[in-house]
Order: C-alpha cells, then structure tokens, then sequence
C-alpha cells in the first residue's frame, strides 16, 4: 500500500512586510507569485509556476514577537528546505554565491551524509535550509544515515573540495 | 560552467533566463521542535501511518513516506530547556506547514483518526482539493490535503 502522505507541499510564513519577503524569495530560490487568497496569502511557485511552495501572509503587526532562531530554545518550526538541482556541489556552490551577492545572513553549512546543506536566514530570521542530495552510495546500508560533519563553507568558498567528495573519489578508484 | 564567485567573468545572473544555475526542485521537509518527540512522532506516524519505520538518532525523529522518494518529510527534534510558544495567531514566522496525501480515502482516514483523537480539525473543500487544518500538541498549525474530482466538493471528510 502507498503512503497517505505523497510530498511535502507547501510552507506558509507570517512576515513583517510582505514586499520585502516576496523580494527575497524571489532573489534567493526564483519563486514568484501564482495566486492569492480570501484570506490575503501571496502563494509563490517555482519560477511563478505550478503548485505552490510558500505562502506569505503580512502580520497584522509588523512587530510581532519572532520566534528565536537555533540555538536559542524555542518551540516551534527550527527550520523549513528546498532542494536544490541538479545534484552537484557546484549548485551548492552557485546557491551560496547568491547568498553572498543579496547580502542574506548565513547561518551554517554543513555535510549531513544525505544531503549538503545551506542554513540562512530569511527577513524575518526564519532559518531556511538549501540543500543537494549527495549520491547514495555514501549512505546506503547506513542505519544513521542522517549526519552532521564538515563545516562546508570553505568548499563553498572555493577553497577546497569537501571531504567526502574526496573520499569518494578515492573510493572509486 | 558555472563560475565560483558573483564577480567572475563568467558569472550568470541567477534568476532570469535558461542559464541558471541551480533551480529548487520542490519544498523538501520540516524541522520541528517539540516537547516530547517521541509522543508527537507516535501521533503523526498513528495519523497519517508514515511507511517508513522512522530513523531515531540522538533523540531526532526522521519521518518520511518513501525513503527512496524522500529522505525525510518531517524531523521532530526535542525542544530545549525553557523553550515557549510564540502566539500561533500573531507571531512572525511559522503559520501552518502543508502536506498533499495521496488520496481522499487516505485523507477521510487521517481526518477520523485527527478526531478520534479529540483534535478539532478545520475542514475546508473547494476548487478540486479538500483540506484539513489542526495544530498538534504543541500548537504547531498543519494541513494535510487532497486532491479531488471537481464536481465532489460537497462538503470534507468525515
């Protein structure tokens, strides 16, 4: 039987100013807006197409309390992720380049075995993840396949090749 | 190529046109903390019947539907000493995470377990899909939807 559950849809956030959210999201992943709703919700899509990823929603007060981010103790959402294609360290690479070009606040980069991972923060300090899957032969079999090792940000930088890349290759050869 | 740096040659503008060079290919997963992990994954595995046994590791719950479609959909992580809720209605971030089910028997079914477990879910349908709204333990806001024929928008489940 298949799953109840076939994907993960979509993520609606409450934000401090709505244009200034929109711009971002469009700045940082390329979404863009495919509709609204009764309720005022501006739902983005991939590109402004297809089904919605975010949805954004303008506080009635733009100075709300926020929930604080890792590794202050909340309760609540740690963090949304969008994948990122195709799967290379170089779409990484390029993802962390835009970051770096508008300015966004980087939160960490890490190697998590099944995914390489960028944390950033939005406008209003939502943790966002960016991620690439990295290949299945580096997890398969694994019972833990779910991990925190290298700090990635000097391989985003350019200077050097993540460790596991290197391993890999070694591994092949 | 993609160039390594905004200010290389051979840098592309990012978001325009057919040269980008990376695109998002769909909304991924959701990192949660909770007060009690393992009683939130036991509600979401009871309701919506997660396939896949749920990795445990260093107290995080990694849940998902498919493994091989999906690593994981929603990863429940204990709450720190001290943490509170902001106002779910007020506060700036989170307000509902959205996941689509496979089917509306699927949907009818996590509907009627949200309700045999005292939660009032709000239920909505209209424009081919049906929908239900309810926060968890912790107040956290989901949505589980569907998608259905047209012309059977009579009313939601159960």
């Amino acid at each position: 039987m298949n799953a109840a559950l076939l994907r993960t849809s979509h993520l609606e956030l409450r934000v401090a100013d709505l244009a200034r959210s929109v711009k971002f999201y469009d700045d940082v992943f390329g979404f863009r807006p495919v509709g609204t709703d009764a309720a005022g919700r501006t739902f983005l899509g991939i590109d402004g197409a297809g089904e919605p990823v975010l949805a954004l929603e303008a506080a009635a007060d733009a100075n709300a309390p926020r929930q604080p981010v890792e590794p202050e103790p909340f309760i609540g959402m740690e963090h949304f992720a969008f994948e990122l294609a195709p799967d290379d360290f170089e779409t990484l690479r390029a993802f962390y380049n835009r970051l770096v070009e508008v300015d966004a606040e980087i939160h960490h980069c890490i190697d998590h075995i099944i995914t390489n991972s960028i944390y950033f923060l939005d406008p209003d300090r939502n943790l966002i993840e960016a991620y690439i899957n990295c290949p299945r032969e580096r997890f398969r079999g694994m019972e833990h396949p779910y991990g925190s090792l290298e700090d990635l940000e000097p391989a985003l930088r350019g200077e050097k090749t993540p460790d596991w890349m290197a391993e890999l290759a070694k591994a092949r050869t | 190529m993609l160039s390594s740096t905004p200010q290389s040659e051979n840098w592309v503008p990012v978001m325009t046109g057919e040269n980008k060079p990376y695109s998002v290919t769909r909304a991924g997963h959701i990192v949660i903390r909770v007060r009690d992990p393992e009683a939130t994954a036991a509600f979401f595995k009871d309701v919506v019947g997660f396939n896949h046994k749920g990795v445990v590791q260093r107290g995080m719950y990694f849940l998902t539907s498919d493994f091989d479609e999906n690593h994981h959909m929603l990863l429940i992580r204990p709450a720190k000493p001290g943490a509170a809720a902001q106002d779910r209605d007020t506060a700036i971030g989170m307000a509902r995470v959205s996941f689509e089910m496979r089917d509306a028997a699927r949907f009818d079914a996590a509907v009627a377990k949200l309700l045999e477990k005292g939660i009032a879910p709000q239920l909505d349908a209209g424009g081919g899909r049906k929908s239900v709204r309810f926060h968890d333990f912790d107040g956290l806001p989901f949505e589980f939807w569907c998608r259905v024929p047209a012309d059977s928008n009579t009313g939601a489940a159960a």
